[in-house]
């Protein structure tokens, strides 16, 4: 466990770089602190700067069981460049049986309280058992994503979690961050250059087509 | 009755049978231990047409890999709001998966037969030997004429891996009379089959074939024609000379 106070933290890491906030990360809880990557743009930076700079922090995903064919590939070509493995985490087979088998396999359409649910036992469960042993875990939250307009601080305290959460590229904005990709080669998901901005379970992202055909695109 | 003797008194009894009588017959003769396992192809689509047209006691059973389609998760959903039907999904155990993607990726069934041996062990057979326990017989949408390992298939086989006896309806269909009855009926079918995917897998294990290529060309395309079978059917030992060559489960 953590005893330092989060705005101990966020007044320490003031003024660092991504890079350094990974590093002091590393170096404070060693083998306690990993990313937690979807594979989005923000995360495969941060993926990108974990292996070169040889931090040892572990790189953590969620395979949900319903993602595009392209985070799948995207999964084996990161893994490949950087020559390590990131660790995958998967949904309990006996929560996802009893879910389909209750509302069926698109059940998340239905409302948000089964969607809710969708996103629980495909995404959150197997998320706490990779937090497990955890002090810290890291995410590539920005503060352009927040629509709710609350402020992300490169330190937070996930309280459902119970766990320190850094976002180190929480100032980050969009053009900085397309621009850290394209110089370093990092490898990125084909969907973003489809209109893709977010890329989540394949039924509940919006890509281009959808957005021609459906109806009512909100995610 | 032996297996064999079992087999051959169905291959007598339903000689010269429909589909619909093949299913009639088997939802009596092992009622209450028989299964149907589609994987939402067209075959199987007429299938799932056939047992909810009739009413039938056959409880239908997928086998979600994880690893599927977009348009395959659609089918499943359509499928079973068309038909009003409960198609029991099994998915495979997550400690499974876990450890063979710690160990060999996420994509491993492109580096080596064996890899992708495992694969389909991993997220198909082992979930659907939970999803065969106390069957008697399992039903499925086997054709003869798909492919390079599907030559020759009967109503009723043996199937000595799951242990129990095989039923394919639709052993002697081909593959307009599948589509004719598609049609014909209205049953929902993979939109995939329109751009040129007669079989449909797993997503990365599975594209699109030519005009007059086989049937399961689009299957483990980088692997030799005889060895495109994910083990759930054992039928590659049954290829004359390829037996040799066939791994233990193929």
């Amino acid at each position: 466990m953590i005893d330092e106070p989060v705005a101990d933290v966020l007044a320490r890491l003031q003024g660092l770089s991504a890079e350094d906030i990974l590093a002091d990360a590393a170096t404070r809880y060693p083998g306690r602190v990993a990313l937690v990557s979807s594979l989005g743009a923000e995360d495969q930076v941060l993926t990108h700067m974990i292996a070169v700079g040889g931090l040892g922090i572990s790189v953590f995903t969620l395979d949900t069981g319903r993602l595009h064919p392209e985070t799948y590939e995207l999964i084996d070509r990161t893994n490949k460049l950087y020559g390590f493995r990131m660790r995958v985490f998967c949904p309990d087979c006996a929560e996802v049986e009893k879910m389909v088998a209750d509302s069926g396999i698109n059940q998340f359409r239905d409302s948000e309280f089964l969607r809710l649910q969708c996103c629980e036992t495909r995404k959150t469960r197997p998320l706490r058992r990779a937090q497990a042993g955890l002090d810290a875990w890291i995410c590539g939250l920005r503060g352009e994503h927040a629509a709710t307009g609350a402020k992300v601080e490169p330190a937070e305290w996930d309280s459902s979690a119970g766990l320190l959460v850094l976002n180190p590229l929480a100032d980050w904005d969009d053009a900085r961050l397309w621009e850290y990709i394209h110089a370093h080669d990092v490898p990125y998901n084909p969907l973003h250059d489809q209109g893709c901005e977010r890329v989540d379970c394949a039924p509940c992202t919006v890509t281009e087509t959808t957005q021609a055909t459906d109806p009512d695109p909100t995610r | 009755m032996t297996p064999t003797e079992d087999v051959n008194a169905i291959l007598a009894e339903l000689d010269g049978a429909t589909p619909e009588q093949v299913l009639a017959d088997v939802a009596t003769r092992y009622a209450g231990r028989v299964a149907f396992a589609s994987s939402l192809g067209a075959e199987d689509q007429v299938l799932t047409h056939m047992i909810a047209d009739a009413g039938l006691d056959i409880p239908i059973f997928t086998l979600d890999t994880g690893r599927l389609y977009p348009e395959a998760y659609d089918l499943l959903d359509r499928t079973a709001k068309h038909y009003d039907l409960c198609i029991k999904t099994y998915f495979p155990a997550a400690a499974e998966v876990e450890k063979m993607v710690d160990k060999d990726g996420v994509n491993l069934f492109r580096d080596s037969i064996e890899a992708r041996h495992r694969c389909c062990e991993v997220r198909k057979i082992l979930p659907l030997r939970r999803a065969q326990l106390e069957l008697g017989a399992w039903i499925c949408g086997l054709r003869s004429g798909q492919g390079a390992t599907r030559q020759q298939v009967e109503i009723a086989e043996w199937d000595q891996l799951a242990d129990m006896v095989k039923i394919n309806p639709l052993a002697s269909w081909d593959e307009a009379r599948v589509w004719d009855f598609i049609r014909a009926n209205d049953v929902p079918y993979n939109p995939l089959h329109d751009k040129g995917f007669p079989s449909i897998g797993c997503a990365p294990c599975t594209r699109a074939v030519a005009e007059g290529e086989d049937w399961r060309a689009g299957r483990w395309w980088w692997e030799l024609p005889e060895h495109r079978e994910c083990g759930l059917h054992d039928r590659a030992a049954r290829i004359p000379g390829s037996a040799a060559d066939a791994p233990a489960g193929a």
